[in-house]
């Protein structure tokens, strides 16, 4: 076996959240035309850029939190609080009436988002031979870009033929999935059940 | 040239390809310029640039792999360019969806073809080897996506779209000039064995 298990489960919850989000992102831009009263060119833009800069000030900060303390523990509460920041977000799009509440929540994402990839990356290889990092690391990118071009298609039957409200909580839905799936993950994890040995 | 600076130069090329000055609005310009173009369609447009690439991913990694001279890859960074600055171009051109989704399909695969150089450029000359290294980069890279997402929704705002694909093409054609010089430095500081 390549890796753990926990590390399989940890990997598949990240396929789900990152097919989830593919869902929708291809046409986030017409999504907020078609709801959200007044949107211009430069709104959707500004909206995506206040996306990254959140992400990259979480992902900073997230990280230099949980390298700070107990490694494993906050590693696993962080990914798993990630998903479920983002499981919440596509049900805050359902409700937003005007940009600001997009700008809100386009911050909140990015703290989810951020979240997850502080640590999401090291967990996952922890458990994986050092050799096989780079190939490993490459046969999962490859799968999660067919998965978001699946994704990408489904999201648009989705859109096209039903509405926006099934889209966005069909993509909380599979949030919350991978929140549930790292949980488990964690429970299983070899590390924190070192971890929890001494106490007995 | 300074190390971060190089890195910042460098993944300032990737990230106008991969998310930059057009991909927030890809789906409004598609919806504006192609009569026929409706949600489904955009996603299918989205598929066909990421199906391109994943399929292509792995056979340009393994061919390059073993490229110990590096001609190879340079050669590949060179026809992937090659291929990516001519997209947005062909975007103009567009009439319908099945005009965009091949040029989405010449796009995944100039992007497949450029990958490997950029990430032995990342690798070896930024010395970004270790991961805690490159919490900062990525960061940096992320706020430089950012500056340039508002900067294109700018640019279509005020300029419009056609504009817009102008500048991206220009640009993309001076960031793929750069990288071939950086990597015919690399060539030329590193020996043969280790390219």
């Amino acid at each position: 076996m390549i890796f753990h298990r926990s590390s399989s489960i940890l990997a598949a919850a990240d396929l789900v959240a990152v097919s989830a989000f593919g869902l929708l992102l291809p046409i986030f831009a017409v999504f907020l035309r078609d709801t959200i009263p007044g949107v211009t060119l430069l709104n959707v833009a500004v909206a995506q850029a206040i996306f990254l800069t959140s992400k990259a000030a979480f992902d900073l900060l997230f990280s230099t939190f949980v390298h700070a303390g107990n490694h494993h523990k906050r590693s696993w509460s962080a990914v798993a609080l990630g998903y479920a920041v983002m499981a919440v977000v596509p049900l805050g799009y359902s409700l937003a009436h005007n940009m600001s509440h997009i700008f809100l929540l386009q911050i909140v994402l990015g703290m989810g988002v951020g979240l997850v990839g502080a640590t999401w990356h090291d967990l996952f290889m922890a458990s994986t031979d050092s050799q096989l990092h780079g190939t490993v690391y490459k046969i999962y990118n490859t799968a999660v870009a067919f998965a978001c071009a699946a994704a990408a298609i489904l999201g648009g039957y989705l859109a096209y033929n039903f509405d926006y409200q099934i889209l966005l909580y069909t993509l909380s839905g599979l949030a919350a999935c991978a929140c549930i799936m790292t949980l488990v993950a964690a429970a299983m994890s070899p590390a924190l059940k070192q971890h929890r040995l001494p106490r007995n | 040239m300074l190390r971060w600076m190089r890195a910042i130069l460098l993944g300032d090329m990737f990230y106008l390809m991969a998310f930059g000055l057009i991909s927030p609005i890809f789906a409004l310009f598609l919806q504006d310029r192609i009569p026929s173009a409706t949600v489904m369609s955009v996603g299918i447009a989205e598929a066909a640039f990421l199906i391109s690439l994943a399929t292509l991913r792995p056979f340009i990694h393994l061919s390059t792999r073993n490229d110990s001279r590096g001609w190879r890859t340079q050669s590949y960074l060179w026809f992937g360019s090659f291929l990516v600055v001519l997209a947005p171009f062909l975007l103009l051109l567009a009439r319908d969806m099945l005009d965009v989704i091949v040029i989405q399909m010449i796009y995944g695969t100039g992007v497949a073809f450029a990958e490997p150089a950029w990430s032995r450029l990342m690798d070896r000359t930024c010395g970004l080897d270790d991961a805690s290294k490159q919490e900062p980069k990525n960061a940096a890279n992320t706020l430089l996506a950012a500056g340039i997402a508002v900067l294109g929704g700018f640019i279509a705002q005020y300029e419009g779209m056609p504009a817009l694909l102008y500048y991206l093409g220009v640009t993309l054609l001076g960031a793929a000039l750069l990288m071939a010089i950086l990597y015919h430095q690399l060539g030329r500081l590193t020996p043969k064995a280790n390219v």
